[in-house]
């Protein structure tokens, strides 16, 4: 019994979720596959996840993405959500019930009118960032996500969300979400990286940096620089992207202990 | 009067949208009267002509005005010009979720763009209007914005919205079933943003039929306008902006060039992948600008360095 505990502990404070961001086109879903490479070394099963409208990583892996995660090798699984496929799944998982989510969705100005309701959409990929770490669901299956986010602006919207929620629901379940999904992202298990790419440092990630911290609360573990001479010294190469990750994967060690 | 001519510039993340945009707004306004707005909240136009985050827009010569896209003043103009009355206004401004439009969720930011944009186009002051865009896949997209949100403000969902619970027990079978769906979404998200919602959709419903005329407005801008897209010189962002036209000639978009940014000659892995970008747009006209050492930081260095590559 003391030992099913014990293990209980240590796998849950075990679990991460690495948030990586930064100005648009700098590197973010290089440096994230890295990431990954170098996580699976460490012997942690991993997911690699976009967010997109339509998905980018199709294009990338040359294989087909989707919202279910696919198996790239062993220990490594990349996957593509979409707000909407998130949504679905959101609210099927709150209200308890397959056919009452079906039923709630199967009205057209319903349907409308939660696709395009502020924030839900937002809401419900936290969610299922945070899911297991909230103990949501059964466990995925993974040690760690590593979410290849958008681009700073972006981003900063997106972790806005769950205030901003709170704000407008008294009580319910969309008020206890949020609330939950904050703490996690406040939390220990969260770790946030901006990365630039050029040797100066960046005003718009000390701002972005700021702000996150000052309006939302979370904590950014490092700003990384991935250019010729710093922490990840990125090269042009004659091999593939995904070469080229698993040739930076080993920067990692200094940032993730 | 004039009708300007509106350039918007898409493409991915840090392809170099920006750049562009200041570039042809710049040089077009050594001739011509030319707004250069920018949509993406990271907004890193200002930076080319030093403005700060609170601005929101700068008078940079006789012919050139920059907007960064200020949401609040937008939303509020926008009521201002459609709901006359200071007390039907202040009611819509009041309810909870209007106000979250415009702090914390901010996430929902293209009805003030269009708005935006319908209104610059309708001012009869400038020749062109430049338009530069968030990163294709973040958001949902600013093309679509228009579509999106004329579904929202269909009299479908309105009349839908239109429901007093009071009247239940003499409701008809209709009525039933809704309740029921409002009770689901109250399970949902909890009874009192339900409540806020309903609240909210008869608020504004003064303004449904303005907000309708300024969504069609848009859409006819953005298909007429012309459409350029930037692409970056490597393996990612070519494949990024593979799926990004093939998305938007599917849903009817028309294309008028590509640029391909920070160019360079080699035979790297971007080469491969360059030759199959180019067999597949064969029928799309590319425009190349050479990868530079440092990138240039003001509108009068970007003209001199991109003025010979792209006429």
């Amino acid at each position: 019994m003391l030992l099913f505990l014990g293990c209980f502990v240590v796998s849950l404070g075990y679990m991460a979720l690495y948030i990586l961001s930064g100005k648009g086109g700098v590197g973010k879903t290089q440096l994230s596959m890295a990431l990954a490479y170098y996580l699976k070394s460490l012997k942690r099963r991993v997911l690699l996840v976009e967010s997109a409208q339509v998905s980018q990583y199709s294009e990338f892996f040359s294989k087909e993405v989707g919202f279910k995660p696919v198996r790239l090798e062993a220990n490594l699984s990349v996957a593509s959500w979409t707000g909407v496929d998130c949504l679905g799944e959101y609210v099927g998982r709150v209200l308890k019930s397959e056919s009452l989510a079906r039923f709630l969705l199967s009205s057209g100005p319903m349907k409308t009118l939660i696709n395009a309701a502020p924030g839900l959409k937002e809401i419900a990929i936290l969610g299922k960032l945070t899911a297991d770490q909230r103990s949501i669901n059964m466990p995925t299956g993974f040690d760690d996500i590593v979410f290849d986010a958008p681009s700073s602006g972006h981003l900063l919207s997106m972790l806005q969300v769950p205030s901003g929620l709170q704000k407008i629901v008294g009580v319910g379940p969309m008020k206890k979400q949020s609330h939950e999904i904050l703490k996690i992202l406040k939390g220990d298990g969260v770790k946030v990286f901006l990365i630039e790419n050029s040797s100066l440092a960046s005003v718009e990630l000390k701002e972005l940096s700021e702000k996150l911290q000052s309006q939302i609360g979370v904590e950014i573990h490092s700003i990384v620089n991935m250019s010729k001479d710093a922490d990840f010294p990125y090269i042009e190469s004659k091999v593939s992207w995904l070469e080229t990750a698993k040739d930076l994967a080993k920067f990692w060690k200094e940032f993730v202990v | 009067m004039i009708s300007p001519k509106i350039k918007i510039f898409i493409g991915s993340g840090g392809v170099g949208k920006t750049s562009l945009s200041v570039f042809y707004a710049y040089k077009l306004s050594k001739k011509h009267k030319v707004k250069l707005i920018t949509f993406d909240p990271s907004k890193r136009l200002k930076d080319f002509f030093n403005m700060m985050d609170s601005d929101t827009e700068k008078v940079v010569s006789d012919n050139l005005l920059v907007s960064l896209g200020n949401r609040k003043t937008a939303l509020k103009s926008f009521l201002k010009d459609f709901i006359p009355d200071q007390k039907t206004r202040n009611k819509v401004l009041e309810t909870k979720i209007f106000q979250s439009l415009l702090g914390d969720l901010s996430v929902s930011q293209d009805f003030t763009s269009l708005y935006e944009l319908v209104k610059s186009h309708s001012s009869e002051t400038y020749d062109y209007i430049v338009i530069d865009t968030p990163p294709l896949h973040n958001s949902s997209s600013f093309l679509q914005g228009a579509k999106t949100l004329e579904q929202l403000f269909s009299a479908k969902v309105f009349k839908f919205m239109n429901f007093k619970p009071k009247s239940f027990l003499i409701s008809g079978l209709i009525d039933r079933s809704r309740s029921a769906l409002f009770k689901t979404l109250g399970r949902l998200t909890g009874q009192d943003f339900v409540s806020e919602l309903i609240l909210f959709f008869e608020n504004i419903s003064p303004i449904r039929i303005g907000v309708l005329k300024v969504l069609r407005e848009a859409d006819k801008l953005i298909e007429e306008a012309e459409l350029n897209l930037v692409c970056a010189y490597n393996e990612l962002s070519l494949r990024s902006n593979k799926i990004a036209i093939k998305n938007l000639t599917g849903k009817g978009f028309h294309i008028a060039d590509i640029f391909i940014n920070k160019y360079f000659e080699g035979d790297g892995a971007e080469s491969l992948v360059f030759e199959d970008f180019k067999l597949s747009h064969s029928n799309l006209s590319f425009k190349y600008i050479p990868k530079l050492d440092k990138e240039p930081l003001s509108p009068e260095a970007l003209y001199m360095e991109f003025n010979d590559a792209v006429v």
